[in-house]
């Protein structure tokens, strides 16, 4: 079971778990960016909360959506390290070292129990690859997130121009 | 301390104070007003793109190329948006142009002088039909810039400080790194600016706005 802001949980029709308590994780926020023509690649963000630690281990799409679904970060590379060294984490030395960013797929997520997770533009996302259509705002596909522990957790993503 | 001084600016009042500030054309981070009227990164010895040519496949918009190559300079009295990305780039680009386009909306009529450029750093994969579908997704104003040759592509990044790689994995997935920057170029061929990923539609908006307030003068 899920729970967002805004939908209830019992809207969810997941597999049948019958949740006596409320579920460890709740998913807030979820979306992803319309597509740009042309584009076979998307990309989900959310906030990921948990009450126990667990790991975020897959995530899948409908096969009317995409291809698959996997979960991405984003990092900088190789490059120019002699120059990151100067002034770690401040957006000018990425600027002025022009760093290069690389996207790769992880092959899970920790996620401490009480805290907050984010996938969010320009760090970790849930990629979708070789989209069937293009993503137009609007549009609400489901993703299902596999934790370790929790198992399967389907996420209502809503396509939209930017974050909410 | 101003927030969206750091680039990550309040979405729900900076919008408002910074689009006051760049009508006036000056902001401030903190109480200094008038040294920093960009937000974004400037330099003391500004980077050039003048001479740079890039193959142009520009086939739709406003701008179908005539002779495919494009020089790296603004119209006269406008602007040009640089940016080096791949179409195929899930997050990163897409968050980026997204971010040019909002902007530019904000701008009204001012919009019809600022133009993008995308070079793509993956023309194997990023054919003329798709570039042009995916540049025109942002603005009607784009030149679609696919390097013929990895010179090229290099020559280009070489006059931003910018960098790219292509790796094929034994997999079969293609990795693509590049530099997350875009660039702003007037019609000499003079970067302005830089801005770095993530610097946000209020620092690009008003970024743009002082410059067009500044070439129009």
């Amino acid at each position: 079971m899920i729970a967002l802001p805004l939908v209830a949980c019992d809207d969810d029709s997941s597999s049948g778990t019958t949740m006596e308590m409320s579920s460890p994780i709740e998913i807030a926020g979820a979306w992803a960016r319309s597509s740009p023509m042309m584009a076979t690649m998307g990309a989900a963000y959310m906030t990921i909360m948990s009450t126990d630690d667990d790991r975020l281990v897959a995530a899948a799409v409908d096969s009317s959506i995409a291809d698959h679904a996997e979960v991405h970060e984003v990092v900088m590379a190789g490059g120019s390290d002699a120059d990151m060294s100067m002034d770690m984490g401040s957006a000018t030395t990425m600027a002025m070292s022009a760093g290069e960013m690389v996207m790769r797929e992880v092959e899970g997520i920790d996620i401490m129990g009480g805290e907050m997770f984010m996938l969010k533009p320009g760090g970790y996302h849930v990629m979708i690859i070789d989209l069937v259509a293009p993503l137009e705002i609007g549009q609400t596909f489901d993703v299902t997130l596999t934790f370790e522990k929790a198992g399967d957790v389907i996420v209502p993503v809503e396509v939209r121009e930017d974050a909410p | 301390m101003s927030p969206e001084c750091r680039g990550r600016p309040s979405r729900l009042l900076v919008p408002i104070v910074v689009s006051l500030l760049g009508l006036v054309g000056a902001v401030g981070c903190g109480g200094d007003q008038v040294a920093r009227p960009l937000t974004g990164i400037v330099r003391d010895d500004p980077l050039r793109s003048d001479g740079i040519i890039v193959t142009d496949v520009t086939d739709t918009g406003a701008y179908p190329a005539d002779d495919d190559s494009f020089e790296l300079v603004a119209r006269p009295g406008s602007l040009l948006v640089v940016y080096f990305g791949y179409t195929q780039c899930p997050d990163i680009c897409p968050t980026t142009l997204t971010e040019i386009r909002t902007a530019l909306r904000r701008l009204g009529d001012d919009a019809t002088r600022v133009d993008l450029a995308m070079i793509t750093v993956d023309p194997e994969r990023d054919t003329g039909e798709i570039l042009n579908a995916y540049v025109g997704s942002f603005t009607e104003q784009f030149h679609a810039l696919r390097p013929e040759s990895d010179d090229e592509l290099r020559t280009a990044e070489a006059a931003f400080l910018a960098s790219s790689s292509v790796t094929r994995l034994p997999d079969g997935t293609v990795e693509v790194g590049h530099s997350v920057n875009s660039y702003v170029v007037d019609e000499n061929g003079t970067v302005l600016v830089e801005w770095p990923f993530g610097h946000g539609v209020d620092n690009t908006a008003h970024d743009l706005e002082v410059m067009l307030d500044t070439s129009a003068s």
